[in-house]
């Protein structure tokens, strides 16, 4: 997938419009909300089908919340996701259900998502029972056997129980798991951060050959920057619930206009002895969403910060020169627009 | 080259199970020098972590044992010192950074009640001076306003912040080496570049010897000097960071190393691949090893002789302070 495969004029296949995901936190003798966690605040963005949106951040950015509250696992506080141009989240319960065959999930821990009293076969039968996508024993055997095959398994293993097999193995009886009802799109939340280097290869391989072969489209949830750049045709930047840059892959990897963006891929370290790199090092942690900055999330940490960002909430907008996909959530990245159409924090 | 600090000869820990007797370490040998940093890295179950417990001297036995070798801490054998005699070691001049700092601190006591725990133990000093010291050392891993943050509980540090308490706790007492068993997988890239910033400060102002177990070649390459590359309980290579990154010659280092995607604007001027090179299969158990080379079921180059013989360590080349040295009988 390259510059060529133009995302823009691809069908949208998810549309996630202003979502937002507030967890409250109750307390005192009355049990009333004492404070809120701002997990998810108002992001948009598009999925193209057959295209691969990678969402990296650090840990408790809110991109797992994000993954989630698209598939209604957690239901948003606010806002609308498309589906299709379906919004489903008016959809009555029954009606989300049917609709979850066409959208999965691939969760991090291989180890904590399958049912340990439930042999291979089991699991990959409990999709299939539950959508009623066979009408007879032979035919779910089949089914099974195809998706074992798919993903890489040895037929005689659909017998065994997970404890009996890797973590990269397990991982794949995940992916097989969510193959198993013909979705079109998958959350693949850090799907290989638990996994060993060498099975992590493995791992991106199967799913960049089930996407050629299946016509997937995925969601790509990671912090690993190095593997999400390898897999993805597009990759969002979320800092504190907000997605603070977004662009194709290689432009953001070439260009990238926000500090946090460029203090993140300063950071990564590079398998060479003999490079220097000049890194930006952040200075402290992530703010807790409980009690977000005023203005500019980033600006507490930011190398660049001026008295501007204390006060001004940048939008997220086009980056002069690049492509009109490339947008950055800062005052000082470089507009195509004047860059005093911030919106003032309340 | 600085002189050596700890010396660990064909070190052999053992561990019994129900299934038979495992060896999750065989045969390592290594030396450590005051002021540089040894990488040790492989896949979960190479043995990398229970090496550095065995130097620590905290193998939990039954089930495990230390059944050969030697692990000299300037001249002198640990195994043969005494429980009483090791306490007096353990955190004072050989000191330890556990992996996950999530785990590694008693969630009922402040951080400061542990930190000084360890400086009381093994100095002489009175109780406030200890608290001084203690809030010296979280001023100097970077924890803000320290005289305040050190009646915390873990519980209210962030991830990043634990592992700087770990640090400080296991600096506390100036050692001579350091052991550092993935200080900074459980953390995010920014912050991990603030730790190991820290440590290599740290080093180059004490002067103290490092081990550094990770699975992260990027990080073995900005921190390391020497570098151990192991598979299932041995050494399979062994050289300094620049010679294993210029000529890995070891089938499993080249997989390793090839495995890891590399960015497109990548400074190292590699190419980006379009797919991923990979290492077939899994690590085989330990209690079910093939006969000949371990690495045999998953190379590439594998010959009829890999499956026959034990392949010894051998040098290829010997031109540093450090042989470069691979257990294959190949010469890729």
């Amino acid at each position: 997938m390259s510059l060529n495969s133009n995302p823009q004029t691809g069908d949208v296949l998810l549309s996630v419009k202003n979502i937002v995901k507030r967890f409250p936190i109750k307390g005192g003798i009355l049990n009333r909300e004492v404070a809120t966690v701002r997990a998810v605040s108002d992001v948009s963005f598009d999925i193209h089908k057959g295209e691969t949106l990678g969402l990296v951040g650090e840990s408790g950015c809110g991109k797992s919340t994000l993954g989630r509250a698209i598939l209604r696992l957690i239901e948003p506080t606010a806002g609308n996701v498309f589906y299709r141009g379906q919004d489903i989240t008016k959809l009555a319960p029954e009606e989300m259900r049917r609709l979850r065959r066409k959208m999965q999930i691939i969760f991090q821990d291989p180890y904590a998502s399958l049912n340990p009293r439930m042999t291979v076969e089991q699991i990959l039968s409990e999709p299939i029972d539950i959508h009623g996508l066979a009408h007879s024993k032979e035919e779910k055997r089949k089914r099974i056997f195809h998706l074992a095959d798919l993903v890489g398994l040895r037929k005689e293993s659909i017998q065994r129980y997970p404890h009996e097999f890797s973590g990269g193995q397990r991982q794949r009886i995940c992916i097989a798991r969510a193959l198993a009802v013909e979705p079109e799109f998958i959350v693949c939340d850090e799907p290989v951060s638990a996994l060993d280097v060498s099975i992590q290869a493995q791992i991106v391989n199967l799913l960049q050959d089930l996407q050629k072969e299946l016509g997937l489209t995925y969601l790509f949830i990671a912090h690993d920057l190095k593997v999400v750049e390898h897999i993805s045709t597009r990759v969002a930047v979320m800092y504190l619930g907000k997605i603070v840059e977004i662009a194709e892959s290689e432009v953001l990897y070439e260009n990238p206009q926000h500090p946090y963006t460029q203090a993140l891929l300063s950071a990564i370290p590079i398998p060479d002895p003999t490079l220097k790199k000049k890194r930006i090092i952040l200075k402290g942690d992530v703010p807790s969403p409980i009690n977000p900055p005023n203005g500019c999330y980033f600006h507490p940490r930011c190398p660049k910060v001026t008295d501007q960002c204390k006060v001004v909430w940048p939008k997220l907008e086009g980056v002069a020169g690049d492509s009109i996909i490339h947008e950055a959530a800062c005052l000082y990245a470089d507009k195509r627009h004047k860059p005093d159409e911030g919106i003032l924090n309340q | 080259m600085s002189e050596k600090v700890l010396e660990v000869k064909n070190l052999e820990t053992s561990f019994k199970l129900e299934d038979g007797v495992v060896k999750a370490v065989e045969g390592v040998t290594f030396d450590v020098y005051k002021g540089k940093t040894l990488g040790i890295v492989g896949e979960s179950g190479c043995g990398k972590s229970v090496t550095s417990l065995s130097i620590m001297r905290l193998i939990p036995n039954p089930p495990g044992k230390i059944t050969a070798g030697e692990i000299l801490y300037n001249g002198k054998n640990l195994l043969n010192f005494s429980p009483s005699e090791m306490r007096k070691i353990r955190g004072n001049e050989i000191s330890m950074i556990f992996q996950e700092p999530m785990t590694s601190l008693n969630p009922v006591f402040t951080i400061g009640n542990q930190l000084i725990e360890s400086i009381a133990l093994h100095q002489k000093l009175s109780s406030k001076d200890c608290r001084a010291k203690a809030i010296e050392m979280l001023k100097l891993v970077g924890i803000p306003s320290p005289a305040s943050r050190i009646d915390d509980y873990p519980h209210q540090l962030s991830g990043g912040m634990r592992q700087r308490v770990m640090i400080a706790m296991a600096l506390s007492c100036n050692p001579n080496v350091l052991i550092a068993d993935e200080p900074t997988t459980a953390l995010d890239v920014t912050i991990q570049a603030q730790i190991l910033e820290l440590l290599r400060e740290l080093q180059e102002r004490v002067g103290m010897a490092m081990i550094l177990i990770t699975h992260d070649l990027g990080v073995v390459a900005e921190v390391c000097d020497d570098v151990m590359v192991m598979y299932a309980g041995k050494v399979v290579e062994h050289g300094t960071v620049e010679e294993i990154f210029k000529n890995p010659k070891h089938p499993y280092t080249r997989g390793l190393l090839n495995s890891i995607p590399t960015l497109a604007k990548d400074p190292t001027g590699k190419v980006k691949k379009k797919r991923l090179e990979t290492i077939p299969g899994i690590v085989p158990s330990l209690l079910d090893l093939p006969k000949g080379c371990r690495f045999q079921d998953r190379c590439a180059f594998v010959l009829d002789g890999c499956r026959t013989g034990d392949p010894e360590l051998r040098v290829i080349k010997d031109d540093n302070h450090l042989p470069h040295s691979i257990r294959c009988i190949r010469d890729l």
